[in-house]
């Protein structure tokens, strides 16, 4: 019978999983990080997960305030929070601006911005979903001759 | 000495750390959405007036309390 899986055992795999790949960044110590690429990077996902979700959780705080009797101070406020992610994303992609990486104009950075939002979430759930199933396999039925 | 045919191992290494930072972003991003979205509803929560002190429940409430448990709580006898 299989034993109990604790944390600490799902951390070693999780660090087994990302070892190849850790040994081969380690081990390129010629190479250099192009850390603006990185920070912009960065920034960009940022700003653009941010402004999706606030936009998302607007809807929420509608569902909230109906709750509520229908203030309307919760979803203002978090109407603001997310047209100042707009506001910031507008401003920071002007041509020439921080945001900009290789595209031509604000639009098509905006674009790759929402795109690359859409794959990394895509990924992320898909990742979390191979490791639930992956979870599943582990189980079975409960020893009734250990009790 | 990691170099491919389609990737040399610095593209490789900036890669990978483009990716974490693209992850690290991301989850920065809403996690700071989150904050933001939790600090709007304290802020509204906080400014609601208390509840009022209710009175303790009566006899006759006690009673239909009393009833719901019996009728959810305590399963089959034993035989």
């Amino acid at each position: 019978m299989n034993e109990r899986i604790t944390p600490l055992r799902l951390v070693i795999a999780g660090l087994l999983f990302l070892l190849p790949t850790l040994i081969l960044v380690l081990l390129s110590k010629g190479s250099v990080y192009d850390s603006e690429r990185g920070l912009i990077r960065f920034a960009n996902a940022f700003l653009t997960s941010y402004t999706l979700a606030s936009i998302f959780l607007v809807l929420n705080m509608f569902q909230y305030s109906k709750s509520r009797r229908q203030p309307t101070a919760p979803w203002v406020s978090m109407v603001f929070a997310a047209i100042l992610g707009v506001l910031v994303t507008f401003l920071l992609t002007a041509q020439g601006g921080f945001l900009m990486e290789e595209n031509g104009s604000r639009r098509a950075q905006i674009l790759y911005n929402l795109i690359h939002f859409i794959v990394s979430s895509l990924a992320i759930m898909v990742a979390i979903g191979i490791t639930v199933l992956i979870s599943f396999v582990n189980l079975e039925a409960k020893d009734e001759n250990k009790s | 000495m990691f170099n491919g045919s389609s990737m040399t191992s610095d593209e490789f290494h900036n890669s990978i750390l483009l990716a974490a930072s693209d992850i690290l972003g991301f989850i920065s991003g809403v996690g700071l959405t989150i904050l933001v979205f939790g600090l709007t509803i304290w802020q509204y929560e906080r400014k609601r007036p208390g509840l009022d002190r209710l009175p303790p429940p009566d006899q006759e409430q006690l009673n239909i309390a009393a009833e719901i448990v019996r009728n959810n709580i305590g399963g089959e006898e034993d035989e």
